[in-house]
């Protein structure tokens, strides 16, 4: 999916910040990064253990009859509805926008992205899981995407770099035993 | 191929499936909560029939209550007669109640007879236990006909199902 050959509405923002993240991925592979899956892998296991929940409450409910069922729906039906505002409460306090995470050289980064509707600049936010060091930037998709909507990697590659640097930078022994 | 499939775009692919599986268990997990708290196996029906005129028309959405053990005379109540798929809504016009049972004998404020002809043979009553799905405590008129356009035409209703799955899977925004 995230390949540089996919072409974008370039008047659509948040067509724009998927494809963006999409790229981050490949980009960061490209410096040296492993990616983490921490937190989709919380996503996917909180949001089908409750469509499990929904599927076994619906399949005794059938075999059963609703009367000889009830019981079990109820608790059904709360478990479903408690596992999904966990995962939206996930979604929105755990996963916060996180595009991406991944260790380099035992330091954890973490990279969240975000785009205001009707305003096209790229924004991320870099976290170095080590010092807890906070770096933001923000990149116009001008500068990254051509007129026909498909996205040149270099000048993002660039920026990305000097950002993550940035984010490095006060972990400092890691840098100086490279 | 295998071995890019097992990271990011895998777990894309997942959430991506997991977004179209919650559209389709949240519509029926409410469906499911709302007949909990009603104690009706189906909490909402559509009128499909004129014979309750004026009072319901072909098309009104009811909306039914079952946590009541006894119904009383002038309820209009949605009954299912043992072996028979179509549930019938009609009004209560006679009752028979003892501690441990309710019979009723219902009719439709638009027929000329009672409901006998309509239960099973050499059924006189309903039992209110067994047979009464829940009694209407509120409609919204019209909307119900959405329903019936999809319940008879059933290309309709896989459009709408495969269009509702489609769009969660393309939205991601």
């Amino acid at each position: 999916m995230g390949s540089t050959r996919n072409k974008v509405n370039i008047y659509a923002v948040p067509d724009l910040k998927n494809a963006t993240d999409d790229e981050i991925s490949r980009i960061m592979t490209s410096q040296g990064y492993t990616q983490k899956f921490t937190l989709i892998d919380i996503r996917l296991a909180l949001g089908f253990s409750s469509v499990i929940v929904a599927a076994a409450a619906s399949y005794y409910d059938f075999k059963v009859g609703f009367e000889a069922a009830k019981k079990y729906t109820a608790i059904g039906v709360t478990v479903y509805f408690v596992l999904n505002a966990l995962l939206t409460l996930w979604i929105w306090k755990g996963e916060k926008g996180t595009v991406y995470e991944g260790v380099k050289d035992d330091v954890k980064i973490s990279l969240q992205s975000s785009a205001t509707k009707h305003v096209a600049v790229y924004k991320v936010e870099v976290k170095n899981g080590r010092t807890g060091k906070k770096v933001e930037g923000w990149k116009p998709f001008t500068e990254f995407f051509d007129s026909e909507g498909y996205l040149v990697p270099e000048p993002l590659e660039r920026w990305l770099e000097t950002v993550l640097e940035d984010a490095r930078e006060e972990g400092a022994e890691t840098r100086k035993s490279k | 191929m295998l071995p890019q499939l097992s990271g990011l775009q895998l777990r894309q692919t997942l959430v991506q499936a997991l977004n179209f599986c919650l559209v389709l268990t949240t519509a029926y997990m409410f469906w499911k909560g709302l007949s909990v708290v009603t104690d009706s196996p189906s909490p909402i029906v559509v009128v499909l029939s004129g014979s309750m005129e004026p009072a319901f028309q072909r098309g009104d959405i009811l909306f039914l209550w079952n946590r009541d053990a006894r119904v009383k005379v002038g309820d209009i109540v949605v009954y299912n007669v043992k072996g028979r798929d179509i549930p019938i809504v009609h009004r209560v016009v006679r009752n028979h109640v003892s501690s441990k049972k309710q019979l009723l004998l219902t009719k439709g404020d638009n027929n000329a007879m009672d409901d006998v002809d309509l239960y099973s043979y050499k059924q006189y009553y309903l039992d209110r236990e067994q047979e009464v799905v829940g009694a209407v405590k509120g409609y919204i008129p019209i909307v119900g006909y959405v329903t019936i356009l999809l319940s008879e035409n059933l290309w309709a209703k896989y459009a709408l199902l495969g269009g509702m799955g489609l769009l969660a899977m393309v939205q991601r925004d």
